[in-house]
């Protein structure tokens, strides 16, 4: 439960970080004019979810007790795994070509950001909670 | 004096409240171990047996089967297996924070974030503990967060 919990969790910062990678790539790439399709609001609540899913696949937090090298091994694995996720949906969607080395690298910087973006998100959550705990050792002194 | 135990709802934060006149050297003594988990702890080292006070420790720690109590300098060997001493120690004092550490939160200095949804305890004598992302809501709800 915790662990769907934890995916609901990422599933709605990706979600949000692709929104706005989103906006900003397209008018670099194909200009303020470009007309969507509603296709596009479920290809990233899609790639959201292929993300996130990846988060059980390779558990970053909860379940079992990892080491800290375990952990470094993780983080690398899922950045793998978002990298293919993010770079194969893009291509089938249509999204960017391989054939257009601009389009790939601001896919790359894309991905970077939203990844930077939830950890740091992740983090910020994690350092409040810190906080508070340490506000109920000092009560405690 | 006169004991009373009230009863409390699940979730509820267990309290001791202490009414008295004045603060003699036995309400002192009386805090003291409550605060401290007041009890002794029989611990090994370099052949001899020591007995221990529960509050020295900063944290127990199972390395191979074994159990060391780790304290402000010294590492003693304690015959007992972490569950058993989870439930010899006071649990407003002792909490487990991983597979293999059980911590003496009032030996905590601070509480930082580390990699991966942990946390990093550093300690009053300077050691830092990994807290698991497993134990972090027992160590939360010892505190009342």
């Amino acid at each position: 439960m915790k662990r769907l919990e934890s995916m609901v969790s990422f599933f709605e910062k990706i979600a949000a970080g692709i929104l706005f990678v989103t906006a900003v790539y397209i008018p670099i790439f194909y200009g303020w004019d470009l007309e969507l399709h509603a296709d596009i609001l479920w290809q990233i609540l899609f790639l959201a979810a292929v993300c996130a899913l990846g988060s059980i696949i390779i558990p970053l937090e909860g379940g079992r007790e990892v080491s800290r090298n375990s952990m470094l091994i993780r983080t690398i694995l899922y950045f793998a795994y978002v990298n293919a996720a993010v770079l194969g949906c893009g291509f089938w969607y249509g999204w960017f070509s391989f054939h257009n080395g601009w389009q790939v690298l601001g896919m790359e910087l894309a991905i970077i950001f939203v990844y930077a973006a939830v950890y740091l998100v992740c983090y910020f959550s994690q350092s409040q909670e810190a906080k508070r705990m340490n506000e109920k050792l000092k009560e405690r002194e | 004096m006169k004991v009373t135990i009230v009863d409390i709802g699940e979730g509820e934060e267990e309290e001791v409240i202490l009414k008295c006149r004045s603060l003699d050297d036995n309400m002192v003594k009386l805090i003291n171990r409550l605060k401290q988990g007041g009890g002794k702890l029989t611990a090994y080292k370099d052949g001899g047996m020591f007995f221990i006070d529960q509050g020295e420790v900063f944290y127990f720690e199972s390395v191979d089967q074994k159990v060391f109590a780790y304290c402000k300098s010294e590492v003693y060997l304690v015959k007992s297996k972490l569950y058993e001493l989870m439930d010899e120690l006071p649990g407003w004092i002792f909490v487990r924070v991983s597979k293999s550490v059980i911590l003496n939160v009032n030996q905590i200095k601070s509480l930082t974030p580390a990699f991966g949804g942990r946390y990093e305890a550093l300690l009053k004598n300077g050691e830092k503990v990994i807290i698991s992302r497993q134990y972090v809501g027992l160590l939360k709800e010892n505190l009342g967060v």
